[in-house]
């Protein structure tokens, strides 16, 4: 983003010429990572954006193309969630950060393939088909922001909106070698966000860079009285210059090395903390002992939320309605020709763990160990000001893999998901590469509101490799 | 469930979720390791109460926008089929 700002003004390149560009590599492009894009709506805020810059505007945001999830809402734009259901839906308003970009002058320049309402680690449940690895179109690109990502990692934009759930902003980034950043839950507006978990979504910044990242966020922040858990804060400007790394202390917890993990991932983040210690950080062992139920906990929550959330498309008010004589079976088909297979699983363990005989068991039990994650956390920022993992167990595995398989999809999530149900931030930076080539991500998370700490140590560490510059 | 949860499952699909949940609920079982006695739940990560907006008048969507995602509407209104006989 900081890079193509910079050729609109030092090169004197034009928005427009470089938005008609990407419209046209995003038609044909290979990997199915949009949905859809306004040729005539984005041409027009580039025009808009080139006369700006000409009369000397500074604003880094102007005439940048950013790519959308498409479970974000666009103004009379299609916002599907990758969902037949949602097939033909436009919404009446902007999202709260659709709103932010516009007014910084940002082109949203297409809707980004997602899994279906989110729902996946692969890309692959979306009903407009997978979209592929530009590393190794064989191979999936993660999810469920994969679209994004692969936007990204191909060029075919400047930065990029996911949403992350469970690790859905990190682990696409991971498996596509850029930075994703999860923010506190309550910075970013989730209005206008489609809801999957509500006590868990929020909305992060995709981009090749950390320093891109934190434009991004500082951008999308911000109190917004339309979302209720939107925190009431005065956020500082980010600053782009890496954070000093010296006597900053990093936790590492042992938990996040144990079984499961490949080791050229392993190798890869262990060489990144050999980087962080170059940096003047000083390395400590923590313990995060319910690590290991995250999985089982957020799978309650998330699936609880989303039956809750999804309840909503019934084929009234708007979405896709199949026929039927009464109002009752109105329903019924609706939602069963509408729903995907993933989503329909989610819906049924959610209304199961919700289910007056076993709300106790599960969900109850659920939210009481998810207390103990967040005091997990507590516990280790008292001894360091950063937790340092990898984002993923592995790097991007085969399209068809696993598919089968949903329990082991779900464990993939293992690193990701307990800074969702802390609510804190977390940012996933590529770190190396693996056996095959393929990207391989680190993960830090730091306090909540500690952004700057995250972006700050991933720019440091961005100023001394770069595997953040290496393309498919 | 599938009834409660508005989805019409035929025999394979049920089958099908039926041996994936077996599965996932089995996984869910290793939180009964956990020793919660006194612990209290989590339903959201936020110390502040939610923020109340003041009481007041606004203009809402224009009507005819939203009725243009509504599947069937007919004068200013959504229509289903009858509820009532």
């Amino acid at each position: 983003m900081l890079e193509t700002a910079r050729r609109y003004r030092r090169d004197g390149i034009s928005p427009v010429k470089t938005v008609r560009d990407l419209l046209s590599a995003i038609e044909v492009e290979p990997y199915n990572a949009f949905i859809s894009y306004d040729e005539e709506g984005a041409l027009l805020v580039a025009e808009k954006a080139e006369r700006a810059i000409e009369k000397g505007s500074e604003e880094p945001l102007l005439g940048l193309p950013i790519a959308v999830k498409d479970n974000i809402c666009t103004k009379d734009l299609p916002t599907t969630c990758a969902s037949n259901i949602l097939a033909d839906f436009a919404p009446t308003y902007d999202a709260y950060v659709i709103e932010r970009l516009k007014v910084r002058g940002a082109v949203i320049i297409g809707k980004t393939n997602l899994d279906e309402f989110a729902m996946g680690s692969t890309t692959t449940t979306s009903c407009k088909g997978p979209t592929k690895n530009p590393w190794d179109i064989t191979r999936t690109p993660g999810g469920s922001s994969g679209g994004s990502a692969a936007a990204v990692a191909a060029g075919l934009c400047a930065g990029a909106l996911g949403s992350d759930t469970g690790g859905s902003v990190r682990m696409p980034a991971s498996f596509c070698g850029i930075t994703g950043l999860k923010p506190t839950y309550g910075t970013v507006s989730r209005y206008g966000l489609v809801a999957f978990a509500s006590s868990l979504d929020q909305i992060g910044p995709m981009t090749r860079t950390a320093r891109d990242a934190a434009v991004l966020f500082d951008a999308i922040r911000g109190h917004d009285p339309q979302d209720s858990t939107s925190l009431v804060e005065g956020y500082a400007p980010l600053s782009l210059n890496g954070h000093d790394l010296t006597g900053v202390r990093i936790g590492v917890p042992r938990a996040f090395f144990g079984e499961g993990l490949a080791h050229d991932v392993e190798r890869s983040v262990r060489y990144a903390q050999g980087v962080f210690e170059e940096l003047g950080a000083t390395i400590v062992e923590v313990e995060l002992p319910h690590l290991a139920y995250g999985v089982a906990v957020y799978y309650i929550i998330c699936t609880a939320e989303a039956s809750s959330n999804l309840a909503r498309y019934d084929g009234v008010r708007y979405g896709y309605r199949a026929g039927a004589a009464t109002l009752i079976d109105t329903y019924l088909n609706t939602r069963t020709q509408g729903f995907n297979a993933e989503v329909k699983r989610r819906i049924m363990l959610g209304t199961y763990v919700l289910s007056a005989g076993y709300y106790d068991q599960y969900y109850r039990k659920a939210s009481q160990v998810r207390s103990l994650i967040v005091k997990d956390f507590a516990g280790a920022f008292e001894h360091c000001d950063m937790l340092l993992g990898p984002t993923t167990p592995c790097t991007a595995f085969g399209l068809g893999e696993m598919l089968d398989d949903p329990l082991s999809l779900y464990l993939l999530d293992i690193y990701t998901i307990p800074a969702n149900l802390a609510g804190l931030p977390a940012i996933s930076i590529p770190c190396g590469f693996g056996d095959t080539g393929l990207p391989c991500g680190l993960q830090l998370m730091a306090p909540a509101l500690r952004e700057d700490l995250l972006l700050g140590a991933s720019i440091a560490f961005q100023d001394v490799t770069n595997f953040h510059q290496v393309r498919p | 469930m599938a009834r409660l949860a508005r989805l019409d499952l035929n025999a394979s699909e049920l089958d099908g979720f039926r041996n994936d949940l077996d599965a996932i609920l089995t996984y869910m079982e290793k939180l009964n390791e956990v020793d919660t006695r006194g612990v209290g739940v989590t339903v959201h990560t936020q110390a502040v109460t939610a923020h109340l907006r003041a009481d007041e008048l606004k203009e809402s969507q224009p009507l005819q926008d939203v009725l243009a995602n509504a599947p069937h509407h007919k004068n200013g209104s959504i229509v289903v089929p009858k509820v009532l006989e």
